[in-house]
């Protein structure tokens, strides 16, 4: 086995405060420590804990192609862990959600016989799941890239919670300095959502809360507004269920259960 | 680094509830306390998180992590 190692870590959402226990001593220990992350504060906390801490975000740059940065990161990862080095690399979030170059710098390593691992982070969903108080073991989630979401026609339970990510990037392939990279975008959303829901039904744009003194933004709205809504390119949308699904009747006999007077789980 | 005390005070809010929840009921006390200048408050009380961030340093532009699927 060759003896640089590769660990990836996530830093969460709140600045400084949804590393793991087990997350922090990794970025306090390594060799090499690699970051990307989304807000000053953590950036600054990051290099405070590791005087090797070096930002990737100089991967990027304007007209860049987005698979080119991202193979630029996973090389800057892979050549100190190739030198022997125990590198650790800090994404934003969950470092195995939404992010290419993590899982890619992982098999890499492994392939080349270096020990990678990731370790679980806080994702911008469990954020969700506790600012808007939702349990997904009710009614079931659904959980869906939106551009993908459209052009592959996935199919969901319009009873079950959905969310909806990077819905201010809509059809947009290339990087944009804006915002909001798409409004029509978002107008086509609204339309294939409103062919499964009333335009009164009640959804919400959702950001996860960055900074300890700042609120998440969790902005109501019907689902007819959506096109109009303040949106950004970190906005989710959350969709809560159309109605309650009813049980199978043949399924609860099926399995011997009966449902109690009052509704609510089987028994 | 200029602003360190801010992001030494942000760092803290994160961390510590007691501080949290003393900024929370007395935002100009708290930060006062802990050092923050006029203008440091004000940013802060602002609640902007974008204009807090471009006031701590700079910052990723908003969309680099934007992943594209096809």
């Amino acid at each position: 086995m060759a003896s640089g190692s590769l660990t990836i870590i996530g830093t969460g959402y709140l600045a400084a405060g949804h590393l793991t226990a087990e997350s922090l001593g990794y970025a306090e220990t390594a060799e090499k420590l690699f970051l990307l992350v989304g807000d000053p504060v953590t950036k600054l906390w990051l290099q405070s804990l590791n005087s090797t801490a070096e930002d990737l975000h100089d991967c990027y740059a304007a007209g860049k192609p987005r698979l080119q940065s991202y193979q630029e990161m996973v090389e800057c990862m892979l050549a100190p862990v190739r030198s022997g080095q125990n590198v650790v690399v800090a994404f934003y979030g969950h470092p195995g959600v939404f992010v290419y170059p993590s899982h890619e710098a992982i098999r890499i390593a492994r392939k080349e016989g270096f020990p990678a691992r990731m370790l679980p982070a806080i994702s911008a969903e469990d954020c969700l799941f506790a600012d808007l108080g939702i349990d997904p073991a009710a009614h079931g989630c659904h959980s869906f890239e939106a551009t993908d979401f459209l052009i592959r026609k996935r199919v969901f339970d319009p009873r079950s919670h959905l969310i909806l990510w990077q819905i201010g990037a809509v059809g947009v392939v290339t990087y944009e300095n804006t915002s909001l990279w798409s409004r029509s975008g978002l107008e086509i959303l609204m339309e294939e959502l409103l062919k499964y829901y009333p335009g009164h039904h009640e959804v919400t744009i959702y950001e996860a809360s960055v900074l300890p003194i700042c609120e998440p933004k969790m902005e109501r709205i019907s689902l007819e507004q959506l096109s109009e809504a303040s949106v950004s390119v970190v906005s989710t949308l959350y969709v809560p269920p159309r109605e309650k699904a009813e049980p199978d009747p043949e399924m609860l006999q099926r399995l011997n259960l009966t449902l109690p007077e009052s509704g609510g789980r089987p028994q | 680094m200029e602003k360190k005390h801010v992001v030494d005070f942000v760092v803290k809010c994160s961390k510590d509830p007691k501080v949290r929840e003393h900024y929370v009921k007395d935002p100009d006390g708290c930060m006062k306390k802990h050092g923050l200048t006029p203008e440091d408050r004000t940013v802060l009380k602002s609640g902007n998180v974008e204009k807090i961030k471009k006031y701590l340093g700079p910052e990723p532009p908003l969309g680099c992590f934007v992943v594209v699927v096809c």
